[in-house]
């Protein structure tokens, strides 16, 4: 019955299409010409996903007529080689998604639009701290936002109860300031547990912000990490790696590892993502059971590891206002709500975070949790790493700078002073 | 024969060969042991556990859900039919010019190939794109073939292959009245079957595990090569690392059918010597 009833209503439907269209066949072709959007997404193309985007763009496509959404996804390696290939040969799609990060580079060299110029009312659309982190500023970039803020992402620490247990902590008493990190770090150096206490070796620069140490001068002009209480802050970690309280391989870390030590139970803590939860159930089960949830650690009050996605639109769209009305509906609350509660992801829309759903997060496991420790941290915290701190203009090198640092080649003070001097040739 | 004595020099010999044998094969089984293991499976277990507790066939079947396998296995073949046709005629042909010919600026061509060998990917690679989309050529199989169809490494080794075959050889089909194409095809060319195998052997495996080139030049799903689309399974958020495990080993299975197929010819190649005495 319902089906006969749905094949009737789509006939109608058809027919009804059918007939407008022969009314007014010479009027809308004139009219529309049939403009095609071009929007790639990254590695958001698979089960999970895939759905929620093809009714999407069905969605877009029936309230815009002449109007036709053509969906690319780019996979998840070498990104950015894809992203300066095309924009070297003029091919960037009409809307476009990645990080500021990825997006720095592309705005610096012209291939972004500022959407804040063009589209002088949308900022009040997303919550202030999102539209900082599209606005980009500094040397060889005229101050503008780059693109709609997207989805947000943050998490909490993830911690190991049994090897708290063992080594001594008090899993119910979790550390949130790096006072009561290092305090704990030491009570489990002495309790000789033989774990770690996490990978973190001060190398990245919210490690640096949330210590209080102001990563960059206000203007984007200039590094300026290297002040006395930032070469005291890498003093701790220098001191508690002394101390066998980091793994060494930890030095040469990059983010899966730390993920890949955490399940592996070396280390007792990790900095994580509020989807990184789903990652443990799946892929260790029996750990799973055996985790609890605090805050990321910082002096400052509020986390500096909030991270934002964007979608950019191309400067040089031939479509420029049907690009601008698509990137913005992607990203209006409504969809982006839809998109963050299954990726367990956060809304930058003004008011999204105060939509129901966050009101009753079921906290009685651990994904809740997570999803109610980084509902708090979005509300309230801040993008610290600058976009032009990108792998290739200080980030690496600042890794391999604390990296020599710990090994006891080179002072803290050496390592830091060398990485600003670095980081700032690189700003031009 | 009796029994052999057991002398301290092989029991080494047989700890070095099992250690490596582990080196080698270790990792591989590691991976299979992985693409079967279940939802309950602890898959960064210490210590680390080869039989699945909960084996499964899923990991599997969710790749060939996935993926399109058989498509892009048929558009990689085609692309490494075209890259092992190019290298095989190309390189052949220029081993045999600059290792056999004599002619004006040989030594500067060979200079100049050689060049082309330290220049990394990375670095030409915004260039090479710019040409294929100005010969409107982006988005096919041909442009993923085209610039890895002759490399330089395989003229250097056909070079070498051709100039270890003495002169004596060709001097007695000149005398017999052999021109140079026909000393080129009737001569020496079945001198270097075994190189040319091998040429063929790097040339398919480089056209199978190529990812950064594909990726830039192609952008339609429908025209993914399979390394490419083996990438879906990496999740944005949360990666699921046994379906990796069973996608890397259905996009291993033609290589290892390929190399049982031609091993024979691989070990003739790295062994081959000149003429018999």
């Amino acid at each position: 019955m319902f089906s006969m009833k749905k094949v009737a209503a789509v006939t109608g439907a058809a027919a009804m299409l059918l007939s407008m269209g022969a009314c007014g066949n010479k009027d809308n072709e004139a009219a529309n010409g049939n403009v095609e959007i071009k929007f790639q997404t990254w590695n958001l193309k698979n089960d999970k996903y895939t759905p929620y985007f093809t009714s999407l763009i069905s969605a877009y496509e029936k309230s815009h007529k002449g109007v036709t959404i053509k969906w690319i996804d780019q996979l998840s390696d070498n990104y950015e080689e894809k992203l300066s290939a095309d924009a070297a040969a003029n091919n960037l799609p009409d809307v476009l998604d990645a990080n500021p990060s990825l997006m720095f580079g592309l705005a610096k060299a012209g291939a972004l639009m500022d959407v804040g110029k063009e589209a002088p009312n949308a900022s009040k659309n997303y919550y202030p701290n999102a539209w900082k982190a599209v606005t980009f500023s500094g040397k060889g970039i005229t101050t503008a936002a780059y693109g709609f803020p997207w989805y947000v992402n943050d998490g909490p620490m993830y911690y190991n109860i049994e090897l708290m247990k063992k080594c001594g902590l008090d899993p119910d008493k979790l550390p949130v300031t790096y006072d009561d990190y290092f305090a704990d770090a030491d009570t489990m150096v002495k309790s000789g547990c033989g774990a770690f206490m996490s990978t973190n070796t001060a190398s990245d620069a919210a490690d640096y912000a949330s210590a209080g140490v102001q990563f960059m001068s206000k203007d984007k002009t200039e590094y300026t990490f290297n002040t006395p209480k930032a070469v005291a802050h890498l003093q701790r970690f220098i001191d508690l790696y002394n101390q066998k309280g980091i793994p060494p391989e930890a030095l040469n870390a990059q983010w899966s590892q730390q993920g890949e030590f955490f399940q592996r139970g070396s280390i007792i803590a990790m900095g994580g993502s509020a989807y990184s939860a789903a990652d443990f159930k799946q892929n260790s089960p029996d750990l799973y059971k055996n985790l609890a949830v605090g805050p990321k650690i910082t002096d400052e009050g509020r986390s500096a590891t909030v991270s934002y996605e964007m979608l950019a639109v191309n400067s040089q769209t031939k479509h420029k206002k049907e690009a601008l009305d698509f990137a913005q509906f992607v990203t209006n609350s409504k969809n982006q709500l839809e998109f963050a509660k299954k990726s367990n992801t956060f809304p930058s829309s003004a008011g999204g975070l105060d939509d129901p759903y966050y009101k009753k997060i079921d906290t009685s496991d651990l994904q809740g949790k997570a999803l109610a420790i980084t509902l708090k941290e979005v509300q309230t915290g801040y993008s610290s790493r600058p976009p032009q701190f990108t792998d290739a203009a200080g980030s690496q090198y600042l890794q391999q700078q604390v990296a020599l640092a710990m090994q006891g080649k080179q002072t803290a003070k050496q390592a830091l002073d060398k990485t600003v001097d670095f980081a700032n040739k690189k700003l031009k | 024969m009796g029994h052999k004595k057991i002398t301290l020099g092989k029991v080494v010999q047989y700890v070095v060969l099992v250690f490596m044998f582990v080196l080698l094969v270790g990792p591989f089984v590691w991976e299979l042991s992985l693409s079967f293991k279940g939802p309950g499976d602890n898959v960064y277990a210490v210590p680390p556990y080869v039989i699945p507790r909960t084996p499964t066939i899923e990991n599997y079947k969710q790749v060939f859900r996935q993926v399109p396998v058989f498509h892009y296995m048929i558009n990689t073949i085609i692309v490494a039919i075209i890259a092992i046709a190019g290298n095989v005629i190309f390189s052949t042909m220029a081993g045999y010019a600059l290792g056999r010919l004599k002619w004006r600026g040989r030594n500067a061509m060979l200079a100049l190939f050689m060049g082309t060998m330290v220049i990394p990917v990375e670095g030409v690679m915004i260039s090479q794109f710019l040409i294929i989309r100005s010969i409107h050529l982006q988005n096919t199989l041909l442009a993923v073939a085209l610039p890895g169809m002759v490399g330089a490494i395989n003229i250097l080794l056909m070079t070498n292959a051709f100039k270890a075959i003495p002169n004596e050889l060709e001097e007695a089909a000149q005398v017999d009245g052999a021109n140079v194409w026909q000393q080129f095809f009737h001569v020496c060319l079945p001198q270097v079957k075994g190189t040319m195998t091998v040429v063929g052997i790097f040339a398919f495996v480089g056209a199978w595990n190529d990812f950064l080139w594909p990726l830039i030049v192609i952008s339609d799903e429908k025209n993914y090569t399979l390394t490419l689309g083996m990438n879906r399974l990496k999740g944005m958020f949360v990666s699921d690392p046994r379906l990796i495990a069973a996608g890397a080993l259905v996009s291993l299975i033609p290589i290892l059918i390929f190399f049982a197929c031609f091993q024979k010819y691989f070990f003739q190649g790295l062994e081959q010597g000149g003429i018999k005495e």
